[in-house]
């Protein structure tokens, strides 16, 4: 265990040494930033003595160095924008898509499992295709359609929600909403096809003879053997979600991470685009690590491969 | 029965720990701070909460800084507007006039004398002296300073006389030192020097109509109206503005009754709005002009004055901008626009006239027409890809086959710096301290940032009109100038854009929107 533990750690570096220096080169063969960070009427001198400060009139690979040195503490440097260290401008973004990225996921957790559970174990019912439907549809649907109907209905007519904001629980309703849908079908969907394998497998079928209620078997059988599919999901899913979502942030005005990424990219604010580059790449590494875990801890299979 | 019972806590955890994480967002401690009125500033006012009118408006961005230093953006000089004073001002129509100043007079041409208003005071109850706008002025001068208004505004400094008198002096003469002196909002010496510039971006303290309160990064900033204000107090006493990104989300909100006024409504919206009985949309004219330029380096047809003059007069300005941008722009001859000081109405530009332009193209040696790329970066501007496609169809009537060529804007930046730009650039060039001086320079001056133009004879023109300080004697350089356009054809100037915002109507009434996009409401009566 430990020396699997060991392998996928030291894997999981290299991804991430790997991933900083794709970050930096591709954000460098995009140009320099300086003509921007200045405004529009300075002159060209002005521009070429900017560059020359900037240090971008170095070498590429002794700008990679210094950047990463300067990454390993702490430092991605300042952005231009906002004249304040781009981490920490990045820091304070993220208290808000964390709390967006675990609404959802809580969202979608109690809609998609139990949502699955019910429509592989009342297989082509009528209550089956309603839940098939619904879940096609959730993956269908674009979150921005969906965030600007929501905001028609519960705010505009209903007069129930505020149309955006963070202070309130309220305003968190119908983002999390928007972005936890998409998830809640992907589970539903994942968890049916699964749950319908395993109803098949005769171990169920042992389990019914010997008398055991039909939600048991349900539940400690079926779910129990289904839930490797939910997991691989959700991993996968709260590391997308903890790296800020685009669109749902705009619609809604949510001061996340995903909005300022796109801000960030129109201004050429590099700084902030690598921090949270970075940032979202190492979230994905670290979530699929966990994750990798959690698999050897409910399926010793996995380990012993 | 261990593996069932980690698997069910697993499930336990994932379900619990989401929704565990999920709490309140922001603060527990307050609850929907922003329904349940105005948290007290810290002196208390005198007014009582259910007495207070509190305006709240909705804008596409965020502002980059709270420090009027580096403030370059529309959307940010707007809130230096409310939190901070500067010697002059412009009013709705973009005239300068005084703000903390009580008067000036021009002393030379590199000399103003300025004496300030008496008992001005910061937010801090401290007085205002001319040793502030000192402060300010040398700052962003400074050796080694990186402030944004470095460039464009390091030309001048001062020299205080007295407490209340200074001269404001420019090291050439320069004919915008009135204008740029409206951006240099004036900061508090002595607070900048304690708490340094950090803390002063996060607390700013000024001598303007509002103090700031509280600023949430890219969602909202609190602003309280500043009982002490040297000018007229504004109507509402506390004004709330919005990040709102989103077009529709912007239009849902002021639906909701979530805020009284949203900037940067789309066209496609206005009848719609204009039906619901409640809200008001209004436009103004900007000091932004969308043009295209003509590449006079390389060998393209362009290099040509008859073909210039011809494609001037092929452009059908008015159905563009009925068109295309549903009346919501206005046609323009020349990049100089009637609202800047020095505009000459008796230049006149080039009217369409397809068949004189066919002409001109024959004498030319093109009776045939010929192929030429045109290319823009689209995404800043509403309907800017629209136009481009009708002005493509408009010059294929005059057997002007074009390429229309999408890039973005950073691209195009790079080619206006190596003059390498297709022989027809869409443009826009405008912003909070446009005037004849920095647009001409801009776009057609040698080796300017947006310019693919070069001419001695013309920069002498432009140099002119920056160095003609007294106005008895600058409009003959401004008409001089305007001139070369219709002579020389080195643009199509195509219209001006306008700003178009929505507001409640039975909350604001008597608002002029102003001319340089920034959203002040000051000037406005606001109701409960």
């Amino acid at each position: 265990m430990a020396k699997y533990l060991g392998k996928r750690l030291l894997q999981s570096l290299i991804a991430i040494l790997g991933i900083t220096i794709i970050v930096f080169l591709v954000l460098n063969i995009a140009g320099d930033p300086v003509a921007l960070m200045l405004p529009e009427t300075a002159s060209f001198e002005e521009i070429a003595a900017m560059r020359e400060k900037m240090g971008y009139n170095d070498p590429i690979f002794v700008q990679y160095f210094r950047f990463l040195g300067n990454a390993l503490h702490g430092d991605f440097g300042m952005s231009y924008n906002y004249g304040v260290p781009a981490l920490q401008i990045v820091l304070e973004r993220v208290p808000a898509t964390v709390t967006l990225a675990l609404a959802a996921m809580g969202i979608s957790l109690l809609i998609g499992i139990p949502a699955g559970i019910i429509s592989a174990v009342k297989r082509n019912t009528v209550l089956d295709t309603v839940i098939r439907s619904l879940a096609l549809l959730g993956q269908c649907v674009p979150a921005f359609w969906l965030g600007i109907m929501m905001m028609l209905l519960f705010s505009v007519k209903l007069k129930l929600l505020p149309t955006s904001g963070f202070d309130s629980w309220s305003a968190l309703f119908m983002p999390a909403f928007t972005l936890g849908v998409f998830t809640a079908a992907t589970i539903t969907r994942m968890l049916r096809s699964n749950m319908i394998e395993i109803m098949s497998k005769e171990y169920i079928d042992v389990a019914k003879a010997k008398g055991l209620k039909n939600f048991a078997v349900v539940m400690k059988h079926a779910f129990k053997n289904a839930l490797s599919s939910v997991l691989t999901v959700v991993g996968l899913q709260i590391a997308g979600l903890l790296g800020g979502s685009v669109i749902t942030e705009t619609v809604f005005s949510w001061p996340g991470i995903g909005r300022l990424l796109v801000q960030s990219i129109n201004n050429s604010d590099f700084m902030v685009v690598e921090v949270i580059v970075i940032l979202m790449a190492v979230t994905f590494v670290v979530v699929n690590f966990i994750v990798d875990v959690l698999y050897c801890v409910i399926n010793p299979r996995i380990r012993l491969q | 029965m261990k593996k069932k019972l980690m698997a069910l806590l697993l499930v336990f955890t994932m379900t619990a720990g989401t929704l565990a994480g999920c709490a309140t967002p922001g603060s527990s401690e307050k609850p929907a701070a922003s329904e349940t009125g105005a948290k007290q500033g810290e002196e208390g006012k005198s007014a009582g909460q259910e007495d207070r009118i509190t305006l709240t408006y909705a804008q596409t961005k965020d502002v980059d800084s709270l420090d009027p230093r580096n403030a370059t953006s529309t959307i940010t000089a707007a809130m230096m507007a409310q939190i901070f004073s500067a010697l002059v001002t412009t009013d709705e129509d973009y005239n300068i006039v005084c703000d903390a100043a009580e008067s000036y007079e021009l002393i030379d041409d590199c000399t103003y004398k300025f004496t300030l208003k008496k008992g001005i005071k910061f937010h801090d109850g401290v007085e205002m002296t001319s040793e502030d706008v000192k402060y300010t002025m040398d700052t962003i001068r400074a050796e080694g300073a990186d402030y944004k208004l470095k460039s464009d505004f390091s030309f001048m400094y001062c020299e205080p006389i007295d407490d209340y008198t200074m001269y404001i002096k420019t090291d050439e003469p320069n004919a915008s030192t009135l204008l740029r002196l409206n951006y240099i909002k004036i900061i508090p010496k002595h607070y900048v020097e304690q708490v340094g510039d950090s803390e002063f971006n996060a607390k700013p303290i000024g001598s303007g109509p509002y103090r700031m309160v509280e600023w949430n990064k890219d969602a909202s900033i609190k602003l309280e109206a500043f009982s002490d204000y040297f000018g007229t107090k504004p109507s509402a006493d506390e004004l709330i503005c919005k990040v709102i990104p989103e077009a529709s989300a912007r239009i849902a909100a002021l639906e909701a009754g979530e805020v009284d006024l949203i900037s940067a409504v789309t066209t496609s919206q206005i009848s719609r709005l204009n039906s619901l009985g409640n809200i008001e949309v209004v436009s103004k004219p900007t000091t932004r002009t969308v043009y295209y330029t003509m590449n006079s380096f390389g060998d393209s047809p362009v290099t040509d004055l008859k073909v210039r003059q011809a494609i001037n007069m092929a452009i059908d300005k008015d159905t563009l901008v009925q068109g295309v941008l549903d009346g919501y722009g206005q046609p323009c001859n020349s990049l100089a626009l009637p609202m800047f000081e020095g505009y000459d109405e008796s230049v006149r530009g080039y009217e369409y006239d397809p068949e004189a332009a066919k002409a001109l193209l024959a004498e030319a040696g093109y009776p045939d027409g010929f192929e030429v790329e045109m290319e823009g970066s689209f995404s800043g501007l509403s309907n800017a890809a629209d136009i481009a496609q009708a002005v493509g169809a408009q010059l294929a009537e005059v057997e002007i086959k074009t390429v229309i060529v999408e890039k973005d804007s950073n691209t195009i930046k790079d080619e206006y710096e190596a003059k390498t730009t297709s022989p027809l650039t869409f443009y826009s060039f405008g912003g909070p301290y446009n005037n004849i001086n920095l647009i001409m320079k801009c776009v057609l001056g040698t080796g300017e940032r947006y310019s693919a133009w070069s001419d001695p004879e013309y920069d002498k023109l432009v140099h002119d009109i920056d160095t003609a300080v007294d106005p008895a004697v600058s409009q003959e350089a401004y008409t001089a100038i305007q001139q070369y356009l219709v002579d020389h054809a080195p643009v199509v100037p195509l219209y001006q854009t306008h700003a178009i915002y929505a507001y409640n109507k039975y909350k604001i009434s008597q608002w002029i929107p102003r001319a340089d996009e920034m959203l002040i409401l000051n000037n406005a009566k606001i109701d409960k």
